[in-house]
């Protein structure tokens, strides 16, 4: 085990050492070129109008036109508020909410969540590229996640049913993950971070983009955390006192890069993540920990053949792989103590392309059409003790067809509508999936939208084929997909000076949802309703002060909980508030952030408190000496919050971290 | 077996000098006449519309502001222009909202990312202004707009609608409209 840890380090070191030569040969091509983008400027008028120009796509849409209440963070508001993780800054958009069992962060949205799933109904994308692995159908978000936060330039949010443009999983919406150019860097970076409960971080970037338009942009980091020193879980096996000491121990490593030349861009990632995992059925056996790793490598050819036709051509090839040791008591908690051990793990891979058009043609009509294939190579679930073994191997296709158009009926008119075909190895029936999104320019300021589409979501592999009875697993090959229609009205009102005020109405309903039955199999019996309303304002200034307001308020009906009850791990409010404050001339930002998360239903029919989460963060904006630091404060009043408990757990609420501060120093040169 | 390890070890060694060496003999032909992107030969016009209107006496100031109104896909280009002297002035850039006065806007660029009715109301708002009007969406002049930049697939060309010129007591150079390719409302 200890040696092929050792083979791989080595192995990245190489593949570090490549990358490096293969910049350097870049670099020194750099003399050669030059380009006049002054010169451009020199020219005469007749000139001017005889100067090639490279095409350039009319295809444009601005949030306002595009059929969702879209919301945006940016590298500026990571950096203001110090989110340390996608999970963080996630956590800070509106209707999102994030829980954290100590071994995953998982996502519930608009009062949605399903405690014991993977973000499996939401689409999580790097620059468009689908992240959802092919075993559990979801993305990891915390330290698991494939970016660091120094690499994305923006996330959008898009909530809604996306499954007319993105196929499966775009169940509650969709997340994209925008990451920088080298020449946002241009140069080298460092930066090391320390905080409490024992946590490091070390990260490096080389970002720069040459003459000839070539970029690239490479980063790595390694991250550590001790985390709290004793956990205590009272509903834990008395056996073992439910103490579990040292056991929040977490590791990651990150490389990703990134090389773009003229229309082509190859973007590879990869991340090891080692988690020890305190909330185990026998709580201070440290041999209890997950090990998930993910990587990929998308090769993008983004193209405009004219200005009324743009074509864009992927292909893609990821892998992921997960193990975990646990062990559990054989006598179910009774005394004596017989422990056994049991090695779960998955083994994935999967590859394929797409190619997009999009087109501008016809007056008045912006149309997308495309086409997605991805073949689920390898899904391998193993899982063995004394008792069992248990393996399960699959593979199989994924196919979409999709067309969109955006039609302006008249200047201040516009429908937008989108279909898309799938088929999917893990289910029967192909999927038809339609969004249709009215969009009214009341006046020029006042932008109204009516949204209606439907989505789908196919079993995992998990879902289909786990099969452990001994922690309550069994498979289900009959299972079948899960149904959305959802239906939205927003108004969006951009009152100038850089404000932006909404409201959303929504109501979502959730068919066919998978969930365990009593036999431990996943089964099509779930219903869930939500309607709700959201409420948002958001002011940018020119000097870099940020005042942003959200509200969500809705309820959820889970139909099969003593016919038809309010939903667990659904809080019927979520106020966010940040606020960023410049000081001595946009030296220094000043960021403040105060999350409110309303009681949840837990598990056990219990409730977990309400919480306010108050996070501080003071940033320098520019390097001083070439040294730029930055100090964070979460969780600043220490407040002794709770999240609800997965199935796994065995716990129905977890207690989170109290105060953490964190301290990071960036050296750029 | 020892071969097999041997290789096995070599093998990212050799993976990247394959790269390296791909990449140092790519032909980056492009290097002596780079085609200039859609936005920087957007802003030379903008620039030479500049040096080539006249803008009523009354109404002189020291600098030449050109506004725009949606910078997203355009701020490092037009910051190339920001400082340069044109008809003795310096250029100064701005960025403007809807419901802002134009007043001090001598060119107002409104890029065809801005929604139809925004640039309607633009235009409503410039209508008693001497400033002048540009846009690269196609129906501009139709709108009331005064230069429309158009993008052929090949060359950027532009097209002047005189009328909405004259109108607000705005000029511009005999050269500019000889140029252009084409000029309405002599």
């Amino acid at each position: 085990m200890g040696t092929k840890i050792f083979k791989r380090k080595i192995s990245i070191r190489d593949v570090c050492r490549q990358i490096l030569f293969f910049g350097i040969i870049l670099s020194g091509g750099q003399t050669v070129l030059a380009q006049e983008s002054s010169d451009l400027l020199d020219l005469p008028l007749d000139q001017l109008v005889n100067v090639e120009v490279t095409t350039a796509s009319r295809f444009t849409q601005k949030s306002s036109e595009a059929p969702s209440a879209v919301d945006v963070v940016t590298a500026q508001d990571i950096r203001s508020y110090g989110w340390r993780t996608l999970a963080d800054a996630l956590s800070a958009m509106r209707g999102l909410y994030v829980r954290n069992d100590r071994s995953y962060s998982y996502l519930g949205t608009r009062g949605f969540s399903r405690a014991g799933d993977f973000n499996s109904r939401i689409l999580i994308m790097i620059d468009g590229r689908r992240m959802n692995d092919a075993i559990f159908d979801g993305v990891a978000t915390a330290e698991e996640f494939l970016l660091d936060m120094n690499l994305i330039d923006r996330i959008e949010y898009i909530p809604g049913s996306g499954s007319s443009v993105y196929g499966a999983n775009a169940l509650l919406g969709v997340i994209n993950v925008i990451t920088k150019q080298g020449k946002d860097f241009n140069g080298a970076r460092v930066s090391g971070e320390a905080g409490s409960l024992d946590t490091y971080r070390g990260r490096a970037t080389f970002g720069k983009q040459w003459k000839n338009g070539a970029d690239l942009l490479i980063n790595g980091s390694r991250f550590f955390s001790h985390g709290e020193e004793q956990l205590f879980f009272p509903k834990s096996s008395s056996a073992t006192g439910g103490i579990a000491q040292d056991m929040d121990i977490e590791r990651s490593s990150r490389l990703f890069g990134k090389l773009s030349y003229q229309d082509f861009t190859l973007r590879t990632g990869y991340v090891n993540r080692y988690k020890r995992i305190p909330t185990g059925p026998i709580t201070n056996d440290n041999r209890l920990y997950n090990v998930d790793r993910q990587y990929y490598v998308d090769l993008d050819y983004n193209t405009q053949i004219n200005s009324n036709l743009g074509m864009e051509a992927r292909a893609f090839h990821h892998w992921y792989d997960y193990h975990s040791i646990t062990p559990y008591d054989g006598n179910g908690g009774g005394a004596p103590l017989d422990p056994i051990v049991n090695f779960d793990a998955v083994d994935s891979r999967w590859w394929g392309g797409e190619l997009k058009l999009t087109g501008t043609q016809f007056k008045s009509h912006k149309w997308v059409a495309g086409v997605e294939a991805q073949y689920d190579q390898h899904q391998h679930l193993i899982n063995y003790d004394i008792n069992h073994n248990n393996s399960s191997n699959n593979h199989g296709w994924r196919v979409g067809v999709y067309a969109q158009d955006e039609w302006r009926i008249t200047d201040s008119l516009l429908i937008n509508v989108g279909l898309r075909l799938d088929h999917h190895h893990m289910i029967k029936n192909l999927q038809l999936h339609p969004r249709i999104g009215l969009i009214w320019d009341v006046t020029p300021t006042l932008t109204t939208k009516l949204l209606y589409g439907s989505a789908f979501r196919a079993p995992n592999i998990y879902e289909r084929d786990i099969n452990i009875p001994a922690f309550g697993f069994v498979k289900n090959p009959n299972n079948t997909e899960e149904l959305i229609h959802s239906y939205e009205a927003i108004a969006e009102w951009y009152a100038g000076n850089g404000a932006k005020l909404l409201g959303t109405l929504f109501y979502n309903d959730l068919k066919q949802v998978l969930v365990q039955n009593t036999d431990g199999q996943f089964v099509n019996s779930g219903a869930y309703q939500t309607y709700g309303f959201e409420l948002g304002g958001e002011k940018r200034w020119d000097n870099g002060r940020h005042l942003k307001l959200t509200w969500t308020h809705n309820y959820t009906r889970d139909e099969s909980l003593n016919g038809g009850s309010w939903a667990p791990d659904s809080p019927k409010n979520l106020v966010k508030l940040h606020y960023v404050e410049p000081l001595f001339d946009d030296t220094l930002r000043l960021g403040f952030e105060e999350i409110f998360v309303d009681r949840r239903r837990t598990l056990g029919n219990n409730i977990a408190p309400s919480y306010h989460l108050f996070n501080i963060n003071l940033a320098f904006t520019k390097p001083i000496y070439g040294f730029q630091p930055t100090l964070g404060i979460y969780n600043v009043l220490n407040q002794n919050y709770k999240v609800l408990g997965g199935p796994i757990n065995n716990q129905d609420t977890l207690a989170m971290d109290g105060r953490t501060v964190r301290f990071r120093l960036e050296y750029g040169f | 077996m020892r071969f097999l390890t041997v290789i096995t070890k070599a093998m990212p060694r050799l993976l990247g000098l394959i790269l390296a060496i791909g990449i140092a003999t790519t032909p980056f032909v492009s290097y002596a006449n780079p085609v200039p992107s859609e936005q920087a030969l957007t802003v030379a016009f903008l620039y030479n519309f500049l040096k080539f209107a006249e803008w009523p006496a009354a109404t002189a100031t020291r600098e030449l502001t050109l506004c725009v109104t949606d910078s997203a896909t355009f701020g490092d280009e037009l910051d190339a222009i920001s400082g340069r002297p044109a008809q003795n002035k310096s250029v100064r850039i701005k960025r403007i909202e809807l419901g802002k006065s134009p007043r001090e806007c001598q060119l107002l660029f409104l890029p065809r990312e801005e929604k139809p009715v925004r640039i309607r109301e633009w235009l409503r708002n410039t209508a008693d202004t001497p400033t002048l009007t540009v846009s690269n969406m196609d129906e501009f002049l139709d709108m009331g707009g005064m230069i429309v930049l158009i993008n052929d697939d090949e060359r950027l060309q532009f097209e002047v609608n005189l009328e909405p010129v004259k109108r607000v007591g705005l000029k511009l150079s005999a050269q500019l409209l000889q140029i252009a390719h084409e000029v309405r409302g002599k």
